[in-house]
């Protein structure tokens, strides 16, 4: 049945990575053991909703396993808020599902259109990182296809060393095909938030410091466009889930309210981007002054709105424009934390590459073996790509590893293979069972071979 | 709104949807697709229970097989009660090979127009008994305008179009409605590997517009509605216009 691999092209979310390859879509899970053994010793990657930023689930000149169609609800327990799924299901569609009973994800990242195998895979955190965790401390069990066929269950009890190995392991060991979830109860799906505008990175950073403390989600959007004494400057964005207490006696009734869809789309990729320097200094000035005359202000805002305000336009990556973007996140520890996020922002704008979008936050303690999140301050900016914008983020990547940091895999499209074993000292401890369940690298990727992971897989 | 659904091509991409999208608004729901997408129908309904608690059932049905259709709708619909038909099930096989191969091309248009056509046929004889109904049917934008590069495809949604057209007319005013869905390209199986395509629509998002559209009862529903403008624009440009434009 060749005919079910289609050739196909793939992009990453920030489109500056793309890949050209033989592809099959299966409708059911069970499908999945025969099409790995359709394309025998070659390489194999699962593509989900193709929202990894760079490279992680492109596989250029080999295969690809599109997981989008296998989405279906397997169990819901609708009292204790245990949620079974296969993986290629979307965030939205889980939300769909599970906040009209009072429930919610454990743990989201800023867009809902992800799937749930990709947010494992990647470890993703939220907002709430510091009190929560990543995703996967609220992973009760997943289901692993292997390389050989099998499948496997995967929890803390069972088989825990390729739990630990997958949950942020960039889909290196296997295809996820069930999660399970532990979701968290709401009242409604309103946040009572509270917006604190800020001149500088110390007031920033200070800010979140000080609020950790007491609010289960934090974080802060800097204008990147700011220099001098206002440099890091921003809002720092505070929230909780209101309480039915909270709400207006209006929207008591409909205080359960499912995720609408996107109001807006970009139809179609302009020929250049119109995120420039003049257009990223024009809205990071907007978007500071958003709040008027008003520097604190708390209320109640949509659960949706407060989570993804991106995904109110669909397709806003081809903003960029025909070379795309890069997404550059990381993590340093404290200590190096402040020194670092200004000397980054600072060279940003002195060397012509001001990031259009800037999100600050502190991590709490990280999980898996490859997984990004780690004590410390975590960065993300996204910027155009324009010529000498490498160079500077091979400097950038220096200074992380320098300080003990480490960048974000499933949001990386050019770090190199060394500065990654730098980065992730746990890299030994997750290759040994990569080694041990798939010798032959059936799993792989366009990320993993940069990364040279394919070259030490294969000498073990 | 009738409650009731029987949804033909259950497994596809867009049938697939469309199901997801009735159960979420409370419909009871008969899924309906080929005997060897058993498994698929099962684990889809299962699905449909845990996402909505929706009460659902499968039925296995060759269309091909003209004498199945009136034991399927019987098995599926007590008498005199009201039902809806959604007939989502349909093939694009490559224009090339139907237009070389006479015999796939009459496969083609017997999968896509004439069996379809047949069951509906079918379906209709049981709501005017029952006084009440709803038919609804997938046609296309390809269906409006002959264009070179798929209009043996084209061929089969006119045809069914018109039967809609049709049926529209003989139930006017009476209590069975007939709604004709035209979906632009969307990201389903059918469309897999035509990635060249533009303005990709997601299923759901054409699902929750194709549930609308039936819950107002619409005659025809474009989806996204981009397709109603464009599409008469083409239908409209004039032969000499049309000719020279490669679309």
């Amino acid at each position: 049945m060749n005919d079910r691999w289609l050739r196909r092209e793939f992009e990453g979310w920030g489109r500056y990575r793309r890949a050209v390859s033989l592809a099959a879509a299966p409708v059911r899970a069970d499908e999945l053991p025969g099409l790995l053994q359709e394309a025998s010793a070659g390489s194999t990657i699962a593509f989900g909703a193709g929202r990894s930023y760079g490279d992680s689930a492109l596989n250029d000149g080999r295969r690809t396993l599109e997981t989008a169609a296998l989405d279906r609800a397997r169990s819901f327990d609708r009292e204790r808020g245990i949620f079974a799924c296969e993986a290629g299901i979307s965030l939205a569609q889980i939300l769909d599902v599970i906040v009209p009973d009072g429930w919610f994800l454990p743990v989201t990242p800023g867009t809902r259109f992800p799937t749930i195998g990709g947010c494992l895979a990647a470890d993703v955190h939220g907002k709430n990182h510091h009190v929560a965790g990543s995703l996967a401390r609220h992973v009760r069990s997943f289901d692993l296809l292997l390389a050989d066929g099998a499948t496997v269950t995967c929890s803390r009890d069972e088989n825990p060393d390729l739990f630990a190995a997958t949950a942020g392991g960039i889909g290196l060991t296997g295809i996820i095909t069930r999660v399970e979830l532990q979701l968290q109860p709401i009242e409604n799906t309103f946040m009572f938030a509270r917006h604190i505008r800020t001149g500088s990175l110390a007031e920033t950073m200070e800010m979140l410091a000080i609020h950790d403390e007491e609010w289960p989600y934090t974080v802060a959007w800097l204008d990147s466009t700011a220099g001098g004494g206002a440099l890091g400057r921003g809002e720092v964005i505070l929230g909780r889930h209101a309480a039915l207490a909270d709400l207006p006696v209006s929207k008591r009734a409909r205080r359960l309210r499912r995720p609408e869809p996107a109001k807006f789309a970009m139809p179609v990729t302009p020929p250049v981007s119109l995120v420039t320097p003049a257009t990223i200094r024009a809205f990071n000035e907007i978007y500071y002054r958003r709040g008027g005359p008003e520097p604190d202000r708390a209320g109640l805002e949509s659960a949706y709105r407060y989570f993804y305000p991106l995904d109110a336009a669909a397709g806003w990556n081809r903003c960029y424009g025909p070379r795309g973007f890069v997404q550059y996140q990381f993590v340093v520890p404290e200590d190096a934390a402040e020194a670092t996020v200004r000397e980054m922002l600072r060279a940003c704008q002195s060397e012509g590459h001001p990031s259009a979008l800037t999100v600050l936050k502190r991590f709490g303690d990280g999980e898996g073996w490859l997984s990004f999140p780690a004590a410390g301050w975590t960065l993300a900016l996204d910027i155009p790509v324009r010529p000498g914008l490498l160079p500077l983020l091979d400097r950038f990547d220096r200074q992380v590893a320098d300080s003990g940091g480490r960048v974000y895999l499933a949001k990386d499209a050019r770090l190199a293979a060394e500065t990654f074993r730098e980065m992730y000292p746990d890299y030994p401890r997750w290759l040994a069972v990569k080694r041990r369940v798939d010798p032959e690298c059936r799993f792989s990727s366009d990320q993993s071979r940069r990364l040279r992971i394919d070259d030490d897989v294969r000498a073990g | 709104m009738i409650r009731h659904w029987l949804v033909v091509g259950a497994t596809g991409g867009i049938g697939t949807a469309v199901a997801r999208e009735l159960a979420k608004r409370g419909c009871p729901l008969t899924l309906i697709d080929r005997p060897d997408s058993e498994h698929t129908l099962a684990e889809n309904a299962r699905d449909l229970e845990v996402r909505y608690q929706a009460e659902v059932s499968v039925a296995m049905l060759d269309v091909l097989e003209y004498d199945a259709h009136a034991r399927v709708l019987d098995d599926a619909v007590t008498a005199g009660e009201s039902f809806g038909v959604v007939l989502a099930h349909g093939v694009m096989w490559p224009q090339d090979e139907l237009q070389r191969d006479s015999q796939t091309l009459r496969r083609h248009h017997e999968i896509n127009a004439t069996a379809p056509m047949a069951f509906l046929e079918r379906a209709a004889e049981r709501m005017e008994t029952a006084g009440r109904g709803q038919i609804v049917a997938l046609g296309s934008p390809a269906g409006d305008r002959g264009r070179r590069s798929n209009y043996l495809y084209g061929a089969d949604k006119a045809a069914l179009h018109c039967q809609l057209e049709g049926m529209r007319h003989r139930f006017a005013g009476t209590g069975i409605t007939v709604t004709t869905i035209k979906p632009g390209p969307t990201r389903t199986p059918m469309t897999a590997g035509m990635d060249k395509l533009p303005l990709l629509a997601e299923p759901a998002d054409q699902a929750r517009r194709i549930v609308d559209g039936i819950e107002k009862r619409k005659s025809v529903v474009y989806t996204p509605p981009v397709w109603w403008p464009i599409m008469h624009a083409i239908r409209h440009l004039p032969r000499f216009i049309y000719d020279r434009l490669d679309l």
